[in-house]
């Protein structure tokens, strides 16, 4: 294979193409030994081999970056070409002894500090900040403590010799100095807290089955049970999405700070009763709308009882939305790990449909009306026979079998397909649900 | 008449690799997940496949072209989604997640500055795939597939280094 004209011993380089071919290893043997050969005795192409190595490892970081999972996760042989030296594979290694010229390549360099040096940098920042964020929130005390807080040493430790002392106390002008750093300092601390007031010991969001603190004295039994009302309702409806709980766990330490803190609640007036009230009223209907990602734990009583390919037990995780419109809903295993399987949860009058999204199968479980947990019957075909069956009711009532619905992109996938694999004759499953805390994954 | 048997040693051998191939392309694994069905789903309708793998990545590089317009819909629906979850987020992620989401997003960026076929060959490259089967699969010469794969890689670097200056300039 060649891309372009090269002759080892004459002046007449190589392309570039025919360089990362070589370095892939995509060469016939005569060819890259001939490649090689000049390699060897051309600086100039040592140096485009060089840079051409550090193409191809600069490419393949950014491509890994496009990764969920972490790089460590790539191919053997992507690791091997991440590989510094390149001494190991055939190809490379004769660029590798490519000389000087090689090791002042600009991608070598560049490879190296675009990506790291600013992160280097942004962390530099930040642990800064954070070994003078205590400091400063110390700092409400004692002036004479700021009046130590140096800007231009922040990592030092605070200076407590008497000679600091009276080194600070022979120029009073620092006082006024180091009081408005700390000010900006403390400023700047407060726009990287988000959703708390600023200040040491900020509480975190409680978990949603833990009893809420109630400032009941403070705040009247209106707002006790507004809130009450708010956190049953979460905890019946198996709330536990992270980012919602640490909204709601957000603003209610905010609310909840004065007391936290230790601060002496002031007898509220009716008028701000009724306001505060009104708020977690307002905050109970909204949940009662909009419900947040939340879990079933689908099982089923029959044996070797599977809906598509997945065996039960199995988790399904709503995502966010309307409680009364139908939501997407992921399929986990019971441990959280996800699985191929995703699905439709639509409520239909008192009953819930959840109905299969997987390229191949068709499928839905309904469940029927129930005071606590739910029951109903779920089926699942492969996609040629195209069947879907609907029951509603208690798993001993019998089963009501709609029309078979036509899905054009399924059908159209399915056409002329020979037979699946032959598999355990379609039957209908006995299912139960309840509300679960969502798996961590 | 590729058989389900064949069918099941297809999808062992080549789903993860096909599945990161099309996450990588798309930014999203669902999708890519449903993607990569479809493409084995097709596979079995097929009376023979010569090169499995090239046809496999072929014919879902062809998927994601078909996907793309109604693609650029949905696309523009979860980037308000994720812009509503991120106003409602009184979390602050750690400068480390936040650093890696930034160098994810502009990679994304980066690679999507690419051409569309200097894209397909870098990811099919990135995944493994030989001179032979990237040329295969995107209906290149065998010649050209060396230059075409040297032009990608300089460009996303090139993209890549431009975005990350960018980033630093307006940090600054």
């Amino acid at each position: 294979m060649s891309d372009g004209p090269m002759d080892a011993g004459t002046t007449q380089h190589p392309e570039e193409g025919l360089i990362h071919a070589w370095l892939d290893e995509a060469l016939s043997a005569a060819e890259a030994e001939r490649l090689a050969a000049h390699v060897r005795t051309c600086v100039a192409c040592q140096a485009r081999v060089a840079e051409a190595r550090g193409l191809i490892a600069g490419a393949s970081r950014v491509v890994a970056e496009l990764d969920d999972v972490p790089a460590a996760t790539r191919p053997a042989w992507a690791q091997s070409a991440l590989a510094d030296g390149g001494g190991a594979d055939g190809a490379p290694s004769a660029a590798g002894s490519a000389g000087p010229a090689a090791q002042r390549s600009l991608w070598r360099w560049l490879r190296v500090t675009p990506g790291r040096a600013a992160l280097a940098a942004t962390i530099v920042v930040a642990v800064g900040i954070t070994l003078t964020y205590d400091r400063a929130a110390m700092d409400s005390t004692p002036r004479s403590t700021m009046a130590t807080f140096d800007p231009q040493k922040a990592d030092a430790p605070a200076t407590t010799s008497p000679e600091g002392e009276a080194s600070n106390a022979a120029k009073p002008r620092d006082a006024l100095l180091d009081s408005a750093v700390a000010r900006n300092l403390a400023m700047a601390q407060g726009r990287r807290t988000v959703g708390a007031a600023p200040g040491p010991n900020v509480p975190n969001a409680p978990p949603p089955s833990a009893t809420p603190q109630l400032p009941v004295g403070a705040a009247g039994e209106e707002v006790a049970l507004g809130r009450a009302q708010v956190q049953a309702q979460r905890e019946s409806a198996g709330i536990a999405a992270d980012r919602s709980r640490t909204k709601i766990g957000g603003a209610a330490a905010a609310t909840q700070a004065p007391t936290t803190l230790g601060l002496p609640a002031r007898p509220a007036a009716a008028g701000a009763l009724e306001q505060t009230a009104r708020r977690d009223a307002m905050m109970a209907k909204k949940s009662a709308d909009a419900v947040a990602k939340s879990c079933v734990l689908l099982n089923s009583p029959d044996s070797d009882a599977r809906w598509a390919d997945l065996a039960f037990p199995m988790v399904v995780a709503l995502d966010s939305g309307l409680a009364d419109r139908p939501r997407q809903a992921s399929v986990l295993t019971p441990a959280g790990e996800p699985t191929s399987l995703r699905a439709t949860w639509s409520p239909r009058g008192d009953s819930i449909v959840v109905q299969l999204r997987r390229i191949g199968y068709s499928g839905s479980i309904v469940l029927g009306p129930d005071a606590g947990a739910r029951s109903g019957i779920a089926v699942s075909a492969a996609a040629p026979t195209m069947l879907e069956e609907v029951a509603v009711g208690e798993p001993s009532a019998p089963a009501r079998a709609e029309a078979p619905r036509a899905d054009s992109r399924k059908a159209a996938a399915a056409a002329p397909r020979p037979t699946p694999p032959a598999g355990p004759p379609i039957r209908q499953l006995r299912v139960t649900a309840r509300s679960v805390v969502c798996p961590a994954h | 008449m590729v058989t389900p048997d064949r069918l099941a040693v297809l999808f062992n051998t080549y789903h993860a690799p096909l599945v990161r191939f099309l996450t990588r392309r798309l930014g999203d694994r669902d999708e890519a997940e449903e993607i990569a069905q479809e493409t084995f789903v097709r596979a079995l309708k097929q009376e023979t496949i010569a090169s499995e793998r090239s046809w496999l990545f072929a014919v879902a590089s062809n998927l994601v072209r078909d996907e793309a317009r109604r693609g650029a819909r949905e696309q523009k629906r979860h980037e308000l989604i994720r812009a509503r979850e991120e106003t409602e987020s009184s979390v602050e992620p750690e400068p480390t997640t936040m650093e890696r989401e930034e160098d994810r997003a502009l990679a994304r960026q980066a690679i999507e500055m690419l051409g569309e076929r200097d894209r397909d060959a870098l990811l099919m490259r990135e995944e493994g795939l030989g001179y032979e089967e990237i040329a295969e699969a995107l209906g290149l010469s065998l010649a050209s597939v060396g230059t075409t794969l040297s032009r990608a890689r300089r460009r996303l670097m090139e993209a890549y280094e431009s975005l990350q200056q960018e980033r630093s300039a307006e940090r600054t």
